[in-house]
């Protein structure tokens, strides 16, 4: 008899993880309201900038009687997820990507009436259009641009410019690198960010165009200049102007430059309020883009996109109206350092490092200063994806280490990159 | 001479036989004590970064101690995401695919050393299969079969998938095929039933295999990160390890408040292996049968 009963006992242990599992599943049909919802849900992915999301969510909240949930996702996986959401049918009702994907792309909302309502003023170059519909609405810019150790400059003595109006060149800049990094005892001249954007700023500075896509949809040879700024750009990874290590085996350029050991750092506008906390033992300043040619890679933080969830739909497209009306938007810039998106606002940023309100003045008005060229490296991307291609891997990087190491010549790197491009949009 | 010269050698030996043996035990120790050093100084340095200001973090020279030691780090942490509801999240998901996972290869791995037919093989072959294509790989596919289990977005999505490892169930078939089939067949001529052999022989018998694989399967859900982004939908719903992941940035990463969360959430794995610490070490795997 005993042994009978015995037998079962497992059977509790089975049914109690079976209910467990229960548990953990089902609940999740929240979305009752049959006309307008009641609550919406907005993706983003930041690692600080969502207070003003939060801010304005709350005022939406008491105007329209619509709940936003903000969710703040991580950065890494992001594109994954939406992918696979969109699978599950369970995509957010607006979210802010880092780039639009083939695949959820016919479940956007046309944006049309807000990115056209004159009020706002949204620079209309910068939204992701496609047969008269709006699919995307930038959040906020991002700028390259340069970064100096201002201690180590005052240290030396040596004068730098800070009206973008009256930059200097590139060897200017790295003639007054040299000096004060000789007379301060620095170890590097500068960092340079390695990545396939910010190599363009360098490309157009030094008079290059760059890799550009073509009439036939494809990415063309670059022209003379841009092979002279790459080799350029190899000379001075020669661990005394740059570290080598950098370009070639993935050292983090802003830790060095929070060192204070390295005189100039270029990266962009999003460092700003990572240093206005992070830099305590010296004083930084952002510095004009040297030339000759004024430019740098100009680039869109996020795109805000309205997915058709049906009920709420409507409900959507509001807040993404609500975030770009003129008043609200000058919050969400300020609150979050956005550079803007919309002409002719007056921010005041809420930092208290005059460091980093000086950088804010200065990007907005490299923004206005530089060449059109400048924002082609985001709009060539999102040219392709509307044609439903995508560059998902750039060889800029892979490539430009092998050239800095010695292990390829110039003409082969670029031609490896071009048609690393090209492959990648059959 | 013979009876001379025996006991000064026999000496000799015992003078040799204790300096070797204290000549060992010092390097055997010093080795040790270098190992420490090589495993714990990282670990030392990334708490006591912890506890740096932003500021300090990459200031030239480096050092050791934090100069102004603040908790702000952990602070912002603790507020840039619900830690707790999500360290409820994790804990539930870790602990009931640990249990099930336990269960599933116990069982599985008994069958495999113990019963011989084509198909028991079979199956082997195909648990092994699991182990030769990346995650990456069969995301998609588990995805839809997930999606159409209607188990997205719950947390049994992230703990079902995850029953069934390779490695443990290889772990207890290793195990089983060293425990003698004399003592099995000792159960049957007893009257025990197959269920009953397993539940009351084998399960007791494999207990530090159960216990190392339960601190293995805790610790890969509590670090799992992809598959739970992927299919949970609800922030309510979310694991430790996402909320962490939002810290880094795309383009820069906030050093001081990543320390912190790192920290946070490493604390609940560095207790359960102190807690069960004695079974781990416990490497002294006895069938019970002199053989």
């Amino acid at each position: 008899m005993s042994t009978s009963l015995r037998r079962w006992r497992w059977v509790p242990v089975v049914v109690v993880a079976a209910v467990a599992l229960a548990a953990c599943g089902g609940g999740s049909g929240d979305d009752s309201a049959s006309g307008g919802a009641k609550k919406i849900t907005f993706w983003l992915s930041t690692a600080a900038q969502i207070q003003g999301y939060t801010d304005l969510a709350k005022d939406f909240e008491a105007k329209e009687g619509i709940k936003v949930e903000v969710v703040n996702q991580p950065y890494d996986g992001y594109q994954d997820k939406l992918r696979q959401s969109a699978q599950a049918n369970s995509l957010p009702d607006v979210a802010s990507v880092p780039s639009l994907d083939t695949i959820w792309i016919n479940k956007l909302q046309d944006l049309s009436a807000t990115s056209n309502n004159d009020a706002n003023k949204i620079r209309k170059d910068l939204v992701t259009e496609q047969d008269g519909k709006v699919l995307a609405i930038p959040s906020d810019l991002t700028a390259a641009g340069l970064f100096i150790n201002k201690s180590l400059f005052t240290k030396a003595g040596v004068p730098f410019p800070t009206d973008p109006a009256k930059t200097w060149t590139w060897d200017e800049f790295l003639a007054a690198a040299t000096k004060v990094r000789t007379a301060t005892k620095a170890k590097y001249d500068l960092v340079y960010d390695n990545s396939a954007a910010r190599i363009r700023g360098f490309i157009y500075n030094n008079g290059g165009k760059g890799f550009q896509l073509g009439d036939d949809g494809k990415y063309q040879k670059p022209d003379d200049a841009t092979i002279a700024a790459l080799t350029k750009f190899k000379a001075m990874n020669d661990d005394k102007v740059m570290p080598k290590s950098v370009w070639t085996s993935g050292a983090d350029p802003n830790a060095l430059f929070k060192s204070g050991q390295v005189v100039a750092y270029y990266s962009g506008v999003w460092q700003v309020p990572d240093f206005a906390d992070g830099i305590t033992g010296f004083e930084w300043a952002s510095v004009p883009t040297p030339g000759p040619v004024q430019a740098t890679d100009i680039n869109l933080g996020g795109k805000v996109v309205a997915f058709n969830n049906d009920k709420t739909a409507s409900a959507a497209k509001k807040w993404v109206d609500f975030l770009f009306q003129k008043d609200n938007y000058t919050k969400l810039a300020q609150s979050n350092g956005y550079l803007s998106v919309e002409s002719g606002l007056a921010l005041k940023y809420p930092f208290k490092s005059p460091a980093a309100l000086a950088a804010f003045d200065l990007y907005n008005k490299e923004i206005e200063l530089a060449d059109p060229i400048s924002a082609s490296g985001q709009a060539a991307g999102t040219k392709l994806i509307l044609e439903g291609k995508a560059v998902q891997d750039d060889p800029t990087k892979p490539e430009m280490a092998k050239f800095i190491n010695g292990e390829q010549d110039v003409q082969k790197t670029v031609d490896n990159i071009v048609n690393g491009l090209n492959s990648q949009l059959s | 001479m013979a009876a001379t010269t025996a006991p000064s050698a026999v000496r000799r030996t015992t003078k040799q036989g204790m300096t070797g043996d204290l000549t060992k035990k010092f390097w055997a120790t010093t080795i040790m004590w270098l190992m420490v050093a090589v495993y714990g100084l990282p670990v030392l340095w990334f708490l006591l970064s912890s506890f740096k200001p932003a500021g300090e973090l990459f200031s030239y020279p480096l050092t050791f101690f934090p100069k102004h030691p603040t908790i702000k780090g952990y602070t912002q942490a603790w507020t840039s995401f619900d830690v707790a509801k999500y360290f409820v999240n994790t804990l539930i998901v870790a602990v009931s695919a640990t249990v099930l996972t336990i269960v599933a290869s116990a069982a599985c791995g008994y069958a495999l050393a113990k019963y011989n037919n084509w198909w028991v093989k079979l199956f082997a072959l195909c648990i092994l299969a699991t182990t030769m294509l990346p995650g990456e790989v069969i995301l998609a596919p588990l995805f839809l079969v997930v999606r159409d289990l209607h188990l997205y977005n719950s947390l049994s999505a992230v703990v079902v998938p995850a029953v069934i490892t390779a490695t443990g169930t290889f772990m207890f078939r290793q195990f089983f095929l060293t425990v003698p089939n004399d003592l099995l067949e000792a159960a049957r001529i007893d009257g025990s039933g197959e269920l009953s052999t397993l539940l009351r022989i084998m399960l007791p018998l494999s207990r530090p295999i159960m216990l190392t694989l339960a601190i293995f399967s805790f610790q890969w859900r509590w670090n799992d990160y992809i598959w739970p982004l992927v299919v949970l939908n609800d922030p309510g719903k979310y694991t430790l390890q996402i909320g962490v992941a939002t810290i880094v940035g795309a383009e820069n990463v906030n050093w001081s408040v990543l320390l912190g969360a790192s920290v946070l959430s490493m604390i609940p794995l560095v207790a359960l292996y102190l807690v069960f610490q004695k079974y781990v070490m416990n490497a002294d795997i006895n069938a019970g049968l002199k053989d």
